[in-house]
């Protein structure tokens, strides 16, 4: 069912190992601990493992090590770079100001492109599809209504020390509950996403593992 | 479910159950999950009925399914797509149905298939998802793997600026022969996660390449962030939920043409679904019924 395991005696035993980790996860649910704790190490282990891997061989070699070996001068950013790792490396002993240099560029950078892609891709374009044209006609302008009628009000509601009013206080309130209404949609989501992933579980189990189901 | 002569109910609040002398959880423990396990048997027995015209997640087809399948029809003779695999491990099993779908209905068009993965979650599960086509039959010269890219966003950017840089195969070289960098390719199916998902690719590439098409597969938690962009039109096409994701899958198999093309898949129990949903819903009445009792009481008393 799940395709991707063979029908091959690897197949086989790869489908009984996740059907028994599959239990020994389940296991707590009667109360037994050491088997669920068992899978946790399996897990961090394994996940561990594998980002290690992927990090040396789709990362550090190919696009660091490589090169420099190949040619240095070619590509002397990536000398740069390779005291950066050495000082990411090294940061448990390394004084506090060196280490914050490797440290601000990685936050830095990251909240660079969050904003900039947050404004140019998100915002001008949500505003410009927000606002009802001449030709949307009567549930254009009914859309426009209720998307407005509820933005506002969500964001007075993030207001905090700015003297209010009775109506600006009312909005906020009313905002507020706009916020604990849309959380619990994404709740109902969030159910509704976990609940298909414990049934695929069970699924696993009657298909791959027991052949009861196809 | 508090027994009343466990360690366990005569400990301090905020302090965790202790271990009885055999070195075995205490009896509310092992009780407790009681209800978790008649949950998964009640799924499997659910999942075991045969389904039935009263329960279908596919009726009547979604919008969004059709929007998807159209999209596909009408990309050119022999496209170029860019699948972006990054999904999450955890919750990858709830959209793998919809992403094969979409994989058999590229292939069906004669697509040429490159998958990259900015995430290494996503990257394991498109090294499987490449396994998996190349054993149904995929032609190698159909698939080019432009494996994992570190730095999340920022190479998102670094993607949108140069492209598939120098991946080599019959579809690097188609790309290349384009000569319009990542606009070089027809569609983009992004396979989201929590990571990096379809936002990412609207906030970094999109603007950066206006003429690309993206199209996306996420999971259901995900799809509140996400619609905006479909309606905006900034996604040419969003699957997001299961019954987009069965009703897509119905389509596909509908259209099979063998091989790799070839969308056998057994689709999420219905009858699951809808148990699960009914339990799910009984335990919110419940629990709320109970907190506003509670409640109720609490200002009596403080009444009296």
């Amino acid at each position: 069912m799940n395709g991707f395991f063979a029908s091959d005696a690897a197949g086989t035993a790869a489908t009984w190992v996740a059907a028994l980790a599959t239990l020994a996860v389940w296991s707590y649910l009667v109360g037994e601990r050491r088997l669920l704790h068992a899978a946790q190490l399996l897990l961090a282990g394994l996940a561990t493992g594998y980002l290690a891997l992927v990090a040396i061989r789709e990362v550090l070699l190919p696009q660091l090590v490589s090169p420099l070996i190949g040619s240095t001068v070619a590509h002397p950013e990536l000398l740069v770079d390779l005291v950066l790792v050495a000082i990411l490396v090294g940061s448990r002993w390394l004084p506090r100001r060196i280490v914050a240099i490797p440290a601000a560029a990685v936050v830095g950078g990251t909240a660079g492109f969050a904003l900039g892609g947050a404004v140019t891709g998100t915002l001008l374009p949500q505003l410009a599809a927000g606002i009802v044209t001449s030709g949307s006609g009567p549930g254009g302008a009914l859309s426009g209504l209720i998307g407005l009628a509820i933005t506002v009000p969500v964001l007075l509601a993030f207001l905090h020390g700015s003297p209010r009013g009775a109506l600006v206080a009312g909005a906020a309130r009313a905002g507020r509950w706009f916020v604990v209404g849309g959380l619990g949609a994404w709740l109902g989501f969030l159910l509704l996403s976990r609940l298909a992933l414990l049934v695929d579980r069970v699924g696993f189990l009657l298909g791959d593992w027991l052949g009861l189901v196809r | 479910m508090t027994d009343a002569t466990t360690p366990a109910a005569t400990a301090p609040e905020g302090t965790p159950p202790r271990e009885t002398s055999s070195g075995r959880p205490p009896r509310s423990l092992r009780t407790a999950g009681l209800p978790a396990v008649a949950l998964v048997l009640g799924l499997a027995a659910a999942w075991l009925l045969p389904a039935t015209d009263l329960v279908q997640l596919r009726e009547p087809p979604p919008a969004r399914a059709a929007e998807l399948h159209a999209t596909i029809a009408g990309l050119p003779d022999r496209p170029l797509v860019l699948v972006d695999m990054d999904a999450d491990l955890g919750t990858y099993p709830e959209i793998r149905y919809a992403t094969r779908a979409a994989l058999a209905d590229l292939l069906g068009m004669g697509a040429r298939l490159a998958f990259i993965s900015f995430s290494p979650e996503g990257r394991a599960i498109a090294v499987a998802e490449e396994e998996r086509l190349a054993s149904l039959g995929a032609s190698p010269d159909r698939l080019l793997d432009l494996g994992f890219r570190s730095g999340a966003e920022a190479a998102l950017v670094q993607l949108a600026g140069n492209g598939i840089g120098d991946a080599t195969g019959a579809v690097a070289d188609a790309v290349r022969a384009r000569g319009r960098g990542l606009a070089g390719f027809d569609l983009v199916l992004v396979v989201g996660g929590g990571e990096i998902g379809p936002r990412s690719w609207i906030e970094q590439v999109e603007p950066r390449v206006p003429s690309l098409k993206v199209a996306a597969i996420t999971p259901t938690f995900l799809l509140p962030e996400v619609q905006p962009y479909r309606d905006a039109g900034q996604l040419v096409a969003l699957l997001g939920t299961l019954p987009d994701d069965t009703a897509y899958g119905a389509l596909v198999a509908s259209a099979g043409t063998g091989g790799a093309a070839t969308f056998d898949q057994a689709a999420p129990s219905a009858n699951a679904l809808l148990l699960g949903m009914l339990v799910a819903i009984g335990v919110l009445v419940v629990s709320s019924a109970g907190s506003l009792l509670g409640s109720t009481r609490g200002a009596r008393r403080g009444t009296r």
